[in-house]
């Protein structure tokens, strides 16, 4: 639900260029962005709390272009979305890999024990696709439509990274002891 | 299939974590760009040309005309009959409330 605080705090920041409304959207949303990266990234902490920085700023730059049609979660998700995907292409690049191996020993610094470590080593079974969609709609309870809209993919082609990573991540929790 | 789906569902809520912002808030607040300058000159040019086109637009419709026979009407009316008492009072109840809120402002 868009909330009518969300569009008369951004009306603020976008017309009388308050910061103190964009400072509110943070601490709201802090949370939320930076698990969505925690998740993506399988609990590498300090880069994940750069990505949200990074989101938010873009945020911050592109703020006139919130139209409030879309809920404004949505659309931050949608910046994080492009945010992380436009870091995984650099490592890419970089790297010259196809896929970005997270590693596990550099996301220590959360309180990543017990169950905390296990979502992150099961995250860590999936495809950078697939983990997006699987977080979004398990963790995040975000409807698939609106999975879709964040990501930009079809709803078919969500509901396959869905299938496709619910099979991968039961297969790795029921042999790690998890619903028996 | 629907096992899998409330194995998951379940794990995945019980690994939700709120997190604390723990300062997080303020270094996004302190690298944020400044509004940029380019912009800055925009509303003033805007208010500039709009003032200018106001007193074009006066003056072509006969504005001076009417305020110069305005305040000659005025005038002439103070002198022949002098100035209503109630004109004074009015003008120093609107001066004392100016005040007064001049002096709020300041103290706040």
């Amino acid at each position: 639900m868009n909330s009518l605080s969300d569009i008369a705090l951004v009306t603020q920041v976008v017309v009388m260029h308050n910061k103190g409304a964009f400072d509110q959207l943070v601490r709201k949303y802090q949370s939320q962005v930076r698990r969505f990266f925690l998740n993506q990234t399988c609990g590498d902490s300090e880069l994940s709390d750069d990505l949200a920085q990074d989101t938010f700023i873009k945020a911050y730059t592109s703020l006139n272009s919130f139209k409030g049609m879309a809920n404004f979660s949505t659309w931050l998700y949608r910046i994080a979305y492009n945010v992380f995907f436009d870091y995984i292409r650099s490592q890419k690049t970089t790297s010259d890999i196809e896929e970005v191996a997270w590693d596990a020993n550099y996301s220590n610094e959360q309180q990543d024990i017990g169950q905390k470590m296990d979502v992150y080593a099961a995250l860590q079974q999936l495809k950078e696709a697939e983990r997006t969609c699987i977080t979004l709609f398990y963790m995040e309870e975000v409807e698939i439509k609106k999975i879709a809209e964040i990501t930009g993919m079809a709803e078919g082609t969500v509901k396959s990274h869905l299938s496709r990573g619910k099979e991968k991540m039961a297969n790795y929790l029921k042999q790690n002891g998890y619903g028996r | 299939m629907e096992d899998n789906d409330r194995l998951i569902e379940q794990f995945m809520k019980q690994s939700r974590q709120e997190i604390a912002d723990n300062g997080f808030t303020e270094r996004v607040m302190r690298s944020l760009p400044e509004p940029k300058a380019q912009h800055d000159w925009l509303p003033a040019v805007w208010n500039g040309v709009m003032i200018v086109v106001a007193i074009v637009l006066f003056v072509l419709f006969g504005g001076v005309t009417i305020v110069q026979n305005a305040l000659y009407h005025y005038l002439d009316g103070v002198l022949t009959q002098g100035i209503d008492i109630r004109v004074i009072g009015a003008l120093m109840v609107a001066y004392v409330i100016f005040v007064c809120h001049r002096a709020l402002k300041i103290a706040r």
